[in-house]
């Protein structure tokens, strides 16, 4: 359980890029092998925003699969369980996706905009 | 990284942050690597769950280090209680406790406030061939996060169930040795070792396999070996990539 610490992490990443602006939402996202909850990092970022300029910003998590590249098949696949190709059942340490752990994007509110060209 | 903003007036604006969230902890985490480097010590951290026997299994390894003349030091972190820190200084060897006071894993500017304090305190890292950082026991939280060692060693007791790396596949699949502890209670509890070996396999292929016992001191000096050949690192390492994203 160190969802809190991540969603402290995503609370100062996001403060530092967009200073004081309103923010919308936020979007991330994690991977399989991330070692982070998406459910538990929802209940977490609640906490981690309250009393900061991001306090009732949405957090939007997009999952990442865990995808190998397999030797004998020349293709970059999609393993069930660890490692193991589900075409050739070939076990590949060569990791493509699945440990991501990023910020992607902060929405800034509309009313802004219109606030700094008004 | 500068963000840009990339909104036309109607709607949201999108800043594209694109920042790894455990950035500013893989930065320190590169200075420790780099501090490490210039020091020229083997940096490890271990990581298991809790009773794998981690500090079982370093008291003997200390013991060891000292025969054959290598200077060993240990960062120990636990939640509470400094008894893992004054078990190790029984062995004579520098060490020193990081209460983590309930957090389930060590960050890097933990490791480097502790260093800090040590080396005010008159540790010598230039002296020091090893350096162990032991993590809080814990199999899912610390594969997060990138302390600068040079080697991650994942304990797995043959106490604990073959099918453990199937079951927390994140640990074994951050780490760069898995060491097998407690084998001297293998026959008595029936530990089916291919199974484990290959459920091992299964989530984190073609790491070495080490197999100890902190009783017998079985596979103490390969360990210690193995550790001593830790390359020192002064980059982060690609072969396993952490929390940064995958290339």
């Amino acid at each position: 359980m160190h969802e809190l610490s991540i969603a402290q992490a995503v609370v100062r990443t996001v403060l530092a890029a967009v200073g004081d602006a309103q923010v919308e939402a936020v979007d991330l996202t994690v991977g399989a092998l991330s070692g982070v909850v998406p459910s538990a990092l929802e209940f977490a970022w609640e906490v981690a925003a309250t009393g900061t300029p991001l306090e009732g910003a949405a957090l939007v998590v997009t999952p990442v699969p865990t995808t190998v590249w397999c030797q004998r098949c020349a293709a970059v696949v999609a393993p069930e369980l660890g490692f193991a190709c589900p075409q050739c059942g070939d076990l590949s340490g060569d990791l493509r996706s699945g440990r991501e752990l990023e910020v992607t994007s902060a929405r800034l509110r509309a009313e802004q905009d219109e606030a700094v060209s008004a | 990284m500068t963000a840009t903003a990339a909104g036309t007036g109607a709607g949201p604006r999108i800043v594209d942050l694109r920042r790894g969230v455990l950035e500013k902890n893989d930065q320190l985490a590169a200075g420790l690597r780099e501090r490490y480097a210039a020091a020229g010590v083997a940096v490890s951290n271990w990581v298991s769950s809790p009773g794998t026997g981690k500090t079982a299994l370093l008291e003997r390894l200390l013991a060891r280090a000292a025969q054959r003349g290598v200077a060993a030091g240990v960062l120990v972190g636990d939640c509470a209680t400094d008894n893992d820190a004054r078990r190790l200084a029984a062995t004579g060897a520098p060490v020193r406790q990081i209460v983590t006071e309930g957090l389930c894993h060590l960050e890097a500017d933990m490791v480097t406030t502790h260093l800090d304090a040590w080396t005010a305190a008159g540790l010598d890292l230039a002296g020091l061939d090893l350096l162990v950082v032991e993590n809080v026991g814990n199999l899912v939280c610390p594969s997060s996060y990138d302390l600068g060692e040079g080697v991650r060693v994942v304990l797995l007791s043959v106490t604990e169930g073959e099918d453990k790396p199937l079951k927390y596949p994140q640990l074994f699949i951050s780490s760069d040795l898995v060491v097998l502890t407690k084998t001297d209670l293998a026959a008595a509890v029936e530990f089916d070792e291919p199974a484990a070996l290959q459920a091992i396999a299964t989530v984190a292929p073609h790491r070495p396999v080490l197999r100890t016992s902190a009783r017998t001191g079985e596979g103490v000096d390969a360990l210690l070996e193995a550790l001593l050949a830790t390359p020192v690192l002064a980059s982060s390492p690609a072969v396993h990539p952490r929390s940064e994203e995958v290339p």
